[in-house]
């Protein structure tokens, strides 16, 4: 039997680009792992909602955190430079992208991933007023001008 | 192109459950769907009974991340405290949490005697100011509990009148007077703390003997208890032992922190061995009942880096990392948090400039999770 190390798979996007990694790479998507078990993965590995630039941006992680994963528990050291490199990471992306990021590794069922693009977009709002938010999320403000006055009034000084 | 109105709550939840909750406003506001998501999540993380420490010295919030406080170089510590601006106009001599809601007494003119009393419940932005049933003065002591059908009351010893009990109710916005004591004079009413809706108060015992002048005497035994003021039955129950035995009466250090919302801790220094720092948690927990097993005890004469006449004015434990958490405030005036634990581990964090020496009451560090009570 192959090791991990050397196995070959396919992932290919939904615009057809296809990206050949490790198994170790392609198990980090918890989805993808059920497919190899079940061994379905002959070939490509078709994902229909993910794009080939999301993709690549995935794998750029998945790698990442194989290859520099903490030796164990313990490794303070290696979990604070994989952290650092998250922070990084992160730093490049717009929140258009962020946002598919978020879409795709919950998708592919990266916990990792969608733990770090989420912190990524509440850190965001966290600094924004509610109407910078709404045009953000795209929602709409169903409070009436009452309603809307009387949450600005009792928030009007907590935690400001 | 995909757009974030095409998440599904599922991860909308995901993502506003990672907004810190000192921030928590914008999201409130947005829209009703999202308000009540919000209720939700924190409602869910009261159950968890989540451990978020927020420490309310002079209405700033910090917030501790005891995940890594163990690594080296972490920042523990949300560095964006804020302070809420309404305090402004307010002095504060004293904060005293209970589930959270923080009572605040507060710190008028230096030669007035009277003081005001409000309830502010931080994540709703709300606030209460008590009217008082005679002028609360300075000396009189306060706290904030409720009873088994969640209604909210204030105890209040009232100085001017032999240390009166009057008890304030939310539903009503009244008070009544109670017609009970507890049993000893030396209850202390400033150390104590707040669980399960219930209060428990710091307590003495004195034996005294006359001496040859008249008016004074000799106190020749002190046995140190724990009261618990329950609030539904609106009693004082029974003395309950704390676990020390002082090897004879003395100055001694005493402070309470509850832990988390499930037990209490208790952290002892006495004089004459005052570089031995105990604390101790309950194992039971009771208004009529208390058991005790020992948590952490440390020579803090062997710390390089404490000050010599350390100790903390007011802590909090972490049972999981096995530390102590805590401030002091050194004469220059710094505040500095200090974390204490097991086999000399030890960490300090200056989080930067007090303003008054005699804000030590201030410091309230507790494991916070928002109320949903509306004031």
């Amino acid at each position: 039997m192959a090791s991990s190390s050397t196995n070959k798979f396919v992932l290919k996007s939904n615009d057809d680009v296809s990206f050949e990694v490790t198994e170790a790479v392609a198990r980090e998507f918890q989805v993808i792992a059920h497919i190899i078990d079940d061994d379905c993965a002959k070939k490509a590995i078709p994902l229909s909602n993910v794009t080939g630039e999301i993709l690549s941006k995935m794998i750029e992680y998945g790698k990442k955190h194989i290859e520099e994963a903490p030796v164990d528990e313990e490794d303070e050291e290696g979990k604070k430079k994989l952290q650092i490199w998250d922070e990084e990471f992160m730093k490049q992306f717009n929140m258009e992208i962020v946002f598919q990021l978020i879409l795709a590794s919950n998708y592919l069922n990266n916990k990792g991933l969608l733990d770090l693009t989420c912190c990524t977009v509440a850190d965001h709002i966290k600094d924004m007023t509610p109407d910078e938010v709404r045009t953000l999320f795209n929602v709409k403000n169903d409070y009436t001008t009452e309603e809307e006055e009387e949450i600005r009034k009792e928030n009007s000084w907590a935690f400001e | 192109m995909a757009k974030f109105s095409d998440l599904s709550e599922d991860l909308v939840a995901e993502i506003l459950s990672r907004v810190p909750l000192t921030c928590l406003i914008p999201v409130r506001s947005t829209c009703k769907p999202w308000n009540a998501l919000l209720k939700k999540l924190i409602l869910g993380k009261r159950a968890e009974s989540k451990q978020q420490f927020l420490d309310f010295i002079k209405f700033y919030s910090l917030k501790f991340d005891l995940k890594g406080i163990r690594n080296e170089e972490d920042e523990f510590i949300d560095p964006s405290t804020k302070q809420v601006s309404i305090f402004d106009e307010i002095k504060v001599s004293e904060v005293f949490h209970c589930d959270g809601l923080l009572l605040c007494v507060t710190k008028e003119e230096d030669n007035s005697t009277t003081t005001r009393v409000m309830v502010w419940n931080p994540y709703l932005g709300q606030i209460r100011w008590i009217k008082p049933i005679t002028k609360f003065h300075r000396l009189d002591g306060f706290a904030l509990g409720f009873d088994n059908n969640n209604n909210h009351k204030i105890l209040r010893f009232d100085y001017e009148r032999g240390r009166r009990i009057d008890v304030y109710d939310f539903s009503s916005d009244s008070w009544r007077v109670l017609d009970i004591s507890p049993d000893s004079k030396e209850l202390c009413f400033r150390k104590r703390a707040s669980l399960k809706g219930n209060t428990y108060f710091f307590d003495q015992e004195l034996t005294t003997v006359a001496t040859e002048e008249a008016n004074i005497f000799d106190v020749i035994n002190i046995v140190d208890y724990l009261v618990c003021f329950d609030f539904t039955t609106e009693r004082f129950g029974p003395r309950l032992p704390f676990p020390f035995n002082p090897p004879y009466p003395s100055f001694e250090n005493f402070t309470l922190s509850p832990v988390r919302d499930e037990k209490l801790s208790v952290l002892y220094q006495h004089d004459s061995t005052f570089e031995i720092m105990e604390i101790w948690v309950t194992t039971k927990i009771e208004p009529n009942a208390v058991s005790w097993s020992k948590f952490l005890r440390v020579d803090i004469s062997l710390i390089n880096g404490l000050p010599n006449d350390f100790y903390y004015r007011s802590f909090f434990i972490d049972e999981e990392k096995k530390v102590a958490v805590g401030f002091y405030v050194d004469r220059y005036r710094e505040t500095i948090v200090f974390i204490i634990g097991e086999d000399g581990y030890f960490k300090s964090v200056n989080i930067g400039e007090a303003t008054n020496p005699s804000d030590y009451g201030l410091h309230v560090c507790s494991s916070y999770v928002p109320s949903l009570v509306q004031l």
